[in-house]
C-alpha cells in the first residue's frame, strides 16, 4: 500500500517535471540536451550541439516556448557515403567519385532536429540573445519587465 | 522523425578485426564523449563530439598503441545563476582507442571546431619494392 502511493508520488512529481519539456527522455532522446538556469534577472538555457556552428541552428521564441532547430552537418558534408555492399576504402569503377568513406561507427547525433521547450516563466523575447562556442548554444533570456520581482518600500503609518 | 544512428553499422560487422578498437570508456566520475569512426580513402577519422571544452582544454596523445583523448569542460555553472534543471551531465571527457600497427603513428592529426574534434589516423602505405635475384 505504501510502495503504491510513493510510486504515484513520483509519476506525479514526474509529470510535473515535464509538464513544460516536451518529449521526455528514455526512448528517442530528445537532441539537444539542455539545462535552464536561473536568477533575478531571467533564464539561461544552454544546449549541447557539438558539431553545430552559428550559421546551422535556429531559435524562435513565441508565446515563452522556445524552439531550438538546425541540423548537425554530417561527415564531409560535400562527399557521400558509399553503399554498404562496397568495400571500405576499395577501388570501384572508374565513374566513381574520387573521394569516398564509410561509416564504421556512429554514437553521435546526425542530422535535422527540432526541439519545443515551453518556458517556466515569462520572458521578453525582443531581449532574448543568443550566442555558440565550442559546441554549446547558450540563450539568454531576460524575464518580462511585469514579472521581475519588486522591491516594495515600507513606510511608517 | 529524428533517429538515432545504431552503433554498428553493416560495414564494421563485416569487418573480421578491427583497426581501431575502443579500448577504454571513462570511469564514473568522467564522461565518455560519444564518437564516430570513419574509414576516409587511406586514413581512419574519429569525431569526438566535446562540447563546452575549449581547444586549449584539449588532450591528445598516443602511448604505444593507444589514442587517448582528454577535455577539460569549462565551469558549466554560470556566474550569478542558480541550476534549474539540467538533463546534460556535466564533467571531464575520455576515451582511448586501441590502434594496429596498420597506422602510421607519425602520420597522426587533429584538428578542432564547433566542439568537435577530429583525430586523423593514417594507415601506412602498403610496402612493395623489387628483389633482386643474386648468383
Amino acid at each position: 500500500m505504501i510502495f503504491k502511493e510513493l510510486l504515484q508520488d513520483m509519476d506525479r512529481a514526474q509529470r510535473e517535471m515535464f509538464r513544460w519539456m516536451d518529449a521526455p527522455l528514455g526512448q528517442g532522446a530528445a537532441f539537444p540536451l539542455i539545462s535552464i538556469y536561473r536568477n533575478e534577472e531571467g533564464l539561461l538555457l544552454q544546449a549541447d550541439v557539438p558539431g553545430v556552428g552559428p550559421e546551422q541552428v535556429d531559435i524562435s521564441i513565441a508565446n515563452d516556448v522556445v524552439t531550438i532547430s538546425g541540423k548537425v552537418p554530417g561527415y564531409g558534408a560535400e562527399k557521400e557515403v558509399k553503399d554498404s555492399d562496397q568495400s571500405a576504402g576499395g577501388e570501384g569503377d572508374a565513374n566513381a567519385p574520387e573521394s569516398s568513406f564509410s561509416a564504421l561507427r556512429r554514437e553521435r547525433f546526425s542530422g535535422e532536429f527540432s526541439r519545443t521547450i515551453e518556458l517556466p516563466v515569462e520572458v521578453d523575447s525582443a531581449k532574448a540573445q543568443a550566442k555558440v562556442k565550442d559546441g554549446v548554444l547558450e540563450l539568454i533570456l531576460p524575464l518580462r519587465e511585469e514579472r521581475k520581482p519588486r522591491k516594495v518600500s515600507v513606510t511608517g503609518a | 522523425m529524428i533517429q538515432k544512428t545504431l552503433n554498428k553499422t553493416p560495414e564494421a560487422k563485416k569487418q573480421e578485426k578491427s583497426t581501431i578498437q575502443n579500448e577504454s570508456y571513462a570511469p564514473r566520475h568522467e564522461l565518455s564523449p560519444d564518437v564516430d569512426l570513419y574509414l576516409d580513402n587511406n586514413s581512419y577519422v574519429l569525431e569526438f563530439a566535446l562540447p563546452g571544452v575549449d581547444e586549449k582544454s584539449i588532450d591528445v596523445s598516443v602511448e604505444k598503441n593507444i589514442l587517448t583523448v582528454k577535455g577539460v569542460t569549462q565551469s558549466s555553472l554560470p556566474e550569478g545563476y542558480e541550476l534549474y534543471y539540467s538533463e546534460n551531465a556535466s564533467g571531464d571527457y575520455k576515451r582511448s582507442f586501441r590502434f594496429d600497427e596498420q597506422i602510421s603513428i607519425d602520420e597522426i592529426s587533429a584538428s578542432h571546431k564547433n566542439g568537435l574534434l577530429r583525430v586523423t589516423l593514417p594507415l601506412k602505405a602498403p610496402v612493395s619494392r623489387k628483389i633482386e635475384v643474386g648468383s
